[in-house]
């Protein structure tokens, strides 16, 4: 039997064979599915520019969703915060206007790409963005870093499913915030362990977050829930930065994560059964689609 | 499982939901591909929790745009009951019983002027899609390899022949499935490959003796 892709198995190749976190992932990939460099970087190519698109289209997004319970989130923020000063700061609050925005163009059907689903999509778009800007990162480094997200996907995927019905938002925002920190970290300039730290904190903080979709749309909590996975996976990166690491290994919080989808109820696996979709106004917004 | 970098890093789609809007959006085109033209009248059938959901997730407007031809990240579905009033393609849509065992089911019945057809499927996730039945035939068809639905006489050495046509053409066989209506009566076979199919070997293929016809399914996106 193939051994598992772990973080671990990961690392003593980029070790072993002396490449990078990122070149690792290039060249799995190649041997997987027989691709060439250069189809795989188009690929990347491919998926960066429809994200930068759909950020952009979101943040200028007005229109109410087909559920109708999202319109023009990221613009009503901006507006405000072109004359006020967050309490957060302007990197984060950045971050999360950019990540609820991509939430928004998938809720109202905008073209988006489903990172590690459509439901999560602002995540890692809205934290390299931002950190791209900030940082002034280029198109191929960004293309790196999502080399590692896609990395960090695949280690998660040999032990769970990536969707909200098999594993509750964990395994749809956990993940994706897990998947930015890492691969953000590596494009700061993260190197080997500390790259997998990232993901590690980032992910605990959101074990066992429940998937309650109310209507059983892709709205709320969904869109807003975007923008908050995306700062928890900015503040994985600076805790792990500032020297902070996980008790508990990056392959076993992924056990973790895993075990806790197979205890997770069915109610709580977007069904629209249980937690906030079976409120009273969350009830009374479903009736009403219908 | 077995998760590669475009999986993760994918589809790119029109949202909101992989399996309600873009897995949708392949169906629509797998009854296009069956029916092989476009369709000037189609029913859906919305089962399970499409049935609930079908309005906020946009599955309406994802299955009548695949039925057009557009594929899962057309940024024209979102306008897609527009555009088929403008084109005349006459549509209706109902929700009601399982059509299958899987909770995201719908039905989809195309015609034309030269042929009608009644596909059953599901949208398994991610976007992934199976569908279960065409015209009261059992069928396995995922949309990702390019296949053929063959209807012939149920008689040995059928198998065989086909099979052997497509070999000498160099195209190989990636999965096959046979189902019958009675033992010596009409069979219906379905074959993914893994090379795209020449339309000289679907008529060779649908000119061979006891077969009834032979249709042409592209994958879809
Ligand atoms: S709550 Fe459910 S549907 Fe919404 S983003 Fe999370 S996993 Fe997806």
């Amino acid at each position: 039997m193939k051994p598992l892709w772990t973080f671990e198995n990961w690392l003593s190749r980029s070790r072993e064979e002396g490449l990078s976190l990122a070149e690792v992932i290039l060249k799995k990939e190649m041997e997987a599915t027989g691709a060439k460099k250069d189809e795989i970087m188009d690929g990347l190519e491919e998926r960066l520019q429809v994200m930068r698109e759909s950020l952009k289209a979101g943040l200028e997004r007005e229109k109410t969703t087909p559920g109708g319970m999202i319109k023009d989130e990221s613009k009503t923020l901006n507006h405000f915060f072109s004359n006020n000063r967050p309490i957060t700061g302007s990197g984060v609050i950045k971050t999360a206007i950019y990540a609820i925005a991509i939430g928004q163009e998938n809720a109202g059907m905008g073209r988006i790409v489903a990172i590690p689903t459509g439901g999560s999509a602002g995540i890692v778009p809205g934290v390299f963005f931002s950190i791209a800007e900030d940082k002034k990162l280029s198109d191929d480094q960004l293309k790196e870093g999502l080399l590692i997200a896609a990395g960090v996907g695949m280690v998660v995927g040999e032990k769970m499913g990536m969707a909200g019905a098999s594993g509750g938002c964990q395994a749809e925002c956990g993940v994706a915030a897990g998947m930015a920190a890492a691969g953000a970290l590596f494009l700061l300039g993260g190197r080997g362990e500390e790259v997998f730290q990232a993901f590690a904190l980032a992910v605990k903080n959101m074990l066992g977050l429940v998937c309650d979709p109310v209507g059983g749309l892709v709205e709320v909590p969904c869109v807003k829930r975007n923008g908050f996975a995306a700062v928890q996976a900015l503040l994985a990166i600076d805790l792990v930065r500032g020297g902070l690491k996980s008790v508990i290994p990056p392959d076993e919080v992924v056990d973790a994560m895993a075990d806790i989808a197979r205890l997770l109820p069915s109610a709580l696996k977007e069904t629209a059964q249980g937690g906030l979709a079976q409120t009273k106004t969350g009830l009374n917004l479903s009736e009403r689609l219908q | 499982m077995g998760e590669t970098v475009f999986s993760v890093l994918g589809p790119i789609m029109v949202g909101p939901s992989s399996s309600h809007t873009a897995g949708v959006a392949r169906l629509g085109q797998m009854a296009r591909n069956i029916l092989g033209g476009a369709p000037q009248g189609v029913e859906i059938g919305f089962f399970g929790s499409f049935a609930t959901t079908y309005k906020g997730h946009g599955s309406d407007l994802a299955v009548i745009g695949g039925l057009m031809g557009m594929d899962s990240a057309d940024s024209r579905i979102p306008l897609a009951l527009k555009i088929a009033v403008e084109k005349g393609l006459d549509y209706t849509i109902r929700t009601g019983e399982q059509a299958s065992s899987h909770p995201n089911s719908l039905e989809i019945i195309a015609w034309n002027e030269e042929d009608r057809i009644e596909m059953v499927g599901v949208s398994r996730g991610g976007g992934n899609i199976l569908v279960e039945e065409i015209n009261g035939f059992d069928v396995r068809l995922d949309g990702q390899y390019p296949s053929l639905w063959i209807l012939h006489d149920d008689r040995p050495g059928m198998v065989g022949k086909i099979a052997s046509l497509l070999a000498s053409r160099q195209i190989n066989i990636a999965y096959m499935r046979l189902e019958r209506s009675q033992p010596g009566g009409l069979a219906s076979m379905t074959i993914e490959c893994d090379d795209q199919v020449d339309a000289k070997t679907i008529r060779e293929i649908g000119q061979k003796d006891s077969v009834q016809s032979c249709r042409y399914i592209p994958r879809v996106r």
